[in-house]
C-alpha cells in the first residue's frame, strides 16, 4: 500500500528546543491514522510542517509522493486541512467563508459548497454570519473547509474540540463515512484516546517531540498475557488452585463479603480454559469471568510511562 | 494571483472596519470646513489680507481648504497613521485571527497572498489619499465657493483656479506615494511582528523618528535620504511654478521606500513560521 504521508529524521527547532525530533511517520493509503501525544508532545507542529506552515529544521516530508514544502501548492490541491482552533472571517457568511476557500483551491463549485454544508450540518446556516456561529458550529465549518477541495486525505487537528456529545459522534461517524465511503486517508490528531481508539486504523503515539509507538490499532493492543477478573466464592480455595498453576499470575483481590470476591489475574489468554477447568476442579464457584481488555489509554500511558524512565 | 486580489476585494468591500476611515475623513472635512466658513481665525487673516491687498471673494475656498488639509498635522499625523493601520492590519490581522493558517492551508502561493494583500493596501491608501482630496475641493466648492488659490510659502502666491485644480492633483498624487511608503514599513513590520498593533507603532515611530532625526544639525548629511524631508516639503510645491526636481525627487524616495520595504516584507514572509 503506498505511502499517504512519509516523513524521515524529521526535526524542528525554536531556537535550542528541540520540537520534534527525528520523527519517521508513514501514514498508509486508506488509514485513518491517529496522532496521539500528550500536551506539547509536538503533534501541532508536525501538522504545521505536514500542511507547510512550518519549515522543519531538518529531515524529508513527503506527502502523496511530493516534497513538502517544495511542492506545497501541489500537495495543498489534494489535502484538506483544519489546523487547531477553525479561524474564518466572521464578518462573512459560512457560504461566503467557503467560496472563498474554495476560489483559492481553484475549484469553485457552488454545488460542491452546498454538499459539503450538507455534509456537516450547516446548510440551514449557510448564509449567516460566522460570528453568529458557536464553537461547534465552527468547528463543523472548519471540516466542511478541510473537504473543499474533494481531497485524498484529510488532516484533522483535534476536530472534536468544543463539540457536544452528538457533535463528536457526528464527526466520528463523518470520518469513518469519510475513509470507508470516500477513500479518503485521514490523518487525525487527538488527545481523546477512546475517540482515536473508535475510529482510527493505525495510530503513532509521540511524546516529547519523539515517536514511542505506531502500527495497527489492533496490533498495538494484543497482548501475549490477559488479566482477567474472575468473581469467585471462596477465595482461599481460589488461591491455592492458582498458586499451583505457574502460568497464572495474580494481580490482586477485592472481598465482596465473607469468603466471596474478586481475583484478577494475568493469564496467557490460551490457557484460560485450563484455568477454568482447575478451578471448579478445585471446588471453586465461579459467578462471572471476564477479561480486562487493554485499552489504547492503558497503552499510552505505558508507553509514555516507558520514555519518561528510558529518558 | 487575480483570484487572491478578487478575494481580497471581497473581503475588503464586506469588511465594516473599511468604512471607517473614509468616514473619519469625511467627518475631518467638515469639522474644518466649519472652522473655516466660521472661525475667527481665518475672518482675521481675510481682514488682515485686505489691508494690503484687493481681494474679490474670500480667500478661503475649495482650493484653500483642499490645501488646508495636506498641512502637517493631517499630513504628518492623521494619513500616515492611517495608512499604517490599513498596511499593517492586512497580514497581521490575519495571522492574529487564524485566518491566515486557513488561507495558507490551500493551493496559493505566500508570495501571492502577500503581494495580493499589499496592492489592496495601496488600492484604499491611493483611493482614499485622492478620495479626501477630490471630496475635500467638492465639499469646499459647495460650502465655501471656487477661485484661485491663495498659498503662503516664503510670500504669498496666488494660483489661479484651473492651475491650482491641477496643481492639488499633482501634489495630493504625490502625497499619495507617500503614504504608500510609509505603509509600506507598516506592511514590512507586520510581517515579522504578526501583530497590527506593533506594526502601526513601528511605522508611525519610524516617521516621527525620522521627522526628529531631520531637524537635527548633526544629521543633514542622511536628511536627503528620510521620507518625512519629503513629506514636509510638500508646502514647497504650492508657488506659482510646481519645482518638478523637488516633486520627482520626492516620488524617487517615497517609490524607493515603498518598493524596499516590500521586498524585506515578502522576504520575511516567505521564509517565517506560521505560528499563530
Amino acid at each position: 500500500m503506498n505511502n499517504v504521508v512519509e516523513t524521515t529524521n524529521l526535526t524542528k527547532n525554536y531556537g535550542n528546543r528541540c520540537v520534534v525530533d527525528d520523527l519517521d511517520l508513514r501514514v498508509c493509503e486508506g488509514d485513518v491514522y491517529g496522532f496521539l501525544g500528550p500536551n506539547g508532545a509536538g503533534k501541532s507542529t508536525t501538522i504545521r510542517m505536514l500542511t507547510g506552515l512550518v519549515r522543519p529544521s531538518s529531515g524529508n516530508i513527503q506527502v502523496m509522493g511530493r516534497d513538502m514544502p517544495a511542492q506545497r501548492s501541489c500537495i495543498l490541491r489534494e489535502v484538506g486541512a483544519l489546523v487547531e482552533s477553525p479561524a474564518f472571517y466572521k464578518y462573512l457568511s459560512a457560504r461566503d467563508n467557503l467560496t472563498i476557500f474554495s476560489k483559492l483551491s481553484g475549484e469553485y463549485d457552488s454545488d460542491h459548497i452546498t454538499r459539503v454544508l450538507d455534509i456537516v450540518g450547516l446548510l440551514s446556516r449557510a448564509n449567516d454570519k460566522v460570528k453568529t456561529f458557536s464553537h461547534g458550529m465552527r468547528q463543523r465549518l472548519g471540516i466542511a473547509q478541510a473537504l473543499l477541495p474533494s481531497p485524498k486525505l484529510v488532516i484533522l487537528d483535534e476536530p472534536t474540540n468544543g463539540l457536544d456529545p452528538q457533535g463528536m459522534k457526528d464527526v466520528r461517524e463523518l470520518i469513518k463515512r469519510l475513509a470507508h465511503e470516500e477513500k479518503v486517508t485521514v490523518f487525525l490528531s487527538s488527545h481523546l484516546l477512546n475517540e482515536v481508539e473508535q475510529v482510527c486504523t493505525r495510530v503513532g503515539i509521540i511524546n516529547r517531540g519523539k515517536l514511542v509507538a505506531e502500527g495497527d490499532v489492533a496490533e498495538l493492543l494484543r497482548t501475549e498475557v490477559e488479566d482477567v477478573e474472575i468473581k469467585v466464592g471462596g477465595l482461599k480455595k481460589t488461591r491455592e488452585v492458582l498458586d499451583k498453576l505457574q502460568w497464572v499470575k495474580i494481580q490482586g483481590e477485592s472481598i465482596t463479603s465473607g469468603d466471596y470476591g474478586t481475583i484478577s489475574v494475568r493469564v496467557p489468554p490460551e490457557q484460560i480454559p485450563y484455568m477454568t477447568r482447575a478451578l471448579a476442579a478445585g471446588g471453586v464457584d465461579i459467578y462471572s469471568l471476564y477479561p480486562k481488555l487493554t485499552s489504547l489509554e492503558d497503552l499510552f500511558f505505558e508507553l509514555l510511562e516507558e520514555d519518561k524512565n528510558a529518558g | 494571483m487575480l483570484v487572491e486580489l478578487q478575494t481580497e476585494f471581497f473581503k475588503l468591500a464586506k469588511k465594516p472596519r473599511t468604512y471607517i476611515g473614509p468616514s473619519a475623513l469625511m467627518c475631518l472635512l467638515a469639522l474644518i470646513i466649519v472652522a473655516i466658513k466660521y472661525g475667527h481665525e481665518f475672518q482675521y487673516m481675510q481682514e488682515r489680507l485686505a489691508r494690503d491687498f484687493i481681494i474679490s471673494g474670500s480667500f478661503a475656498n475649495a482650493a484653500f481648504l483642499t490645501r488646508y488639509v495636506l498641512l502637517p498635522p493631517v499630513l504628518l499625523m492623521f494619513l500616515p497613521l492611517f495608512s499604517s493601520m490599513v498596511f499593517g492590519d492586512l497580514l497581521a490581522a490575519e495571522a492574529a485571527d487564524g485566518t491566515l493558517r486557513t488561507l495558507l492551508c490551500r493551493p496559493v502561493t505566500r508570495i501571492g497572498i502577500a503581494v495580493s494583500k499589499y496592492l489592496l493596501g495601496v488600492f484604499y491608501v491611493l483611493t482614499l489619499t485622492l478620495g479626501l482630496g477630490i471630496a475635500a475641493y467638492l465639499l469646499g466648492a459647495v460650502f465655501l465657493g471656487r477661485g484661485s488659490l491663495l498659498s503662503f510659502f516664503g510670500g504669498i502666491w496666488i494660483i489661479p483656479e484651473k492651475a491650482a485644480i491641477l496643481r492639488l492633483f499633482e501634489v495630493y498624487a504625490l502625497v499619495a506615494l507617500g503614504m504608500v511608503s510609509t505603509g509600506s514599513i507598516a506592511f514590512a513590520i507586520s510581517t515579522f511582528l504578526s501583530n497590527s498593533n506593533g506594526a502601526v507603532g513601528g511605522a508611525v515611530g519610524f516617521i516621527t523618528i525620522s521627522a526628529i532625526i531631520g531637524g537635527i544639525e548633526f544629521f543633514s548629511s542622511i536628511k536627503p535620504y528620510l521620507l518625512t524631508t519629503y513629506l514636509l516639503s510638500v508646502d514647497r510645491l504650492f508657488t506659482d511654478k510646481l519645482d518638478t526636481a523637488l516633486y520627482l525627487k520626492s516620488a524617487e524616495v517615497f517609490a524607493v521606500y515603498a518598493v524596499v520595504a516590500l521586498i524585506i516584507g515578502l522576504i520575511i514572509f516567505q521564509k517565517k513560521d506560521v505560528l499563530a
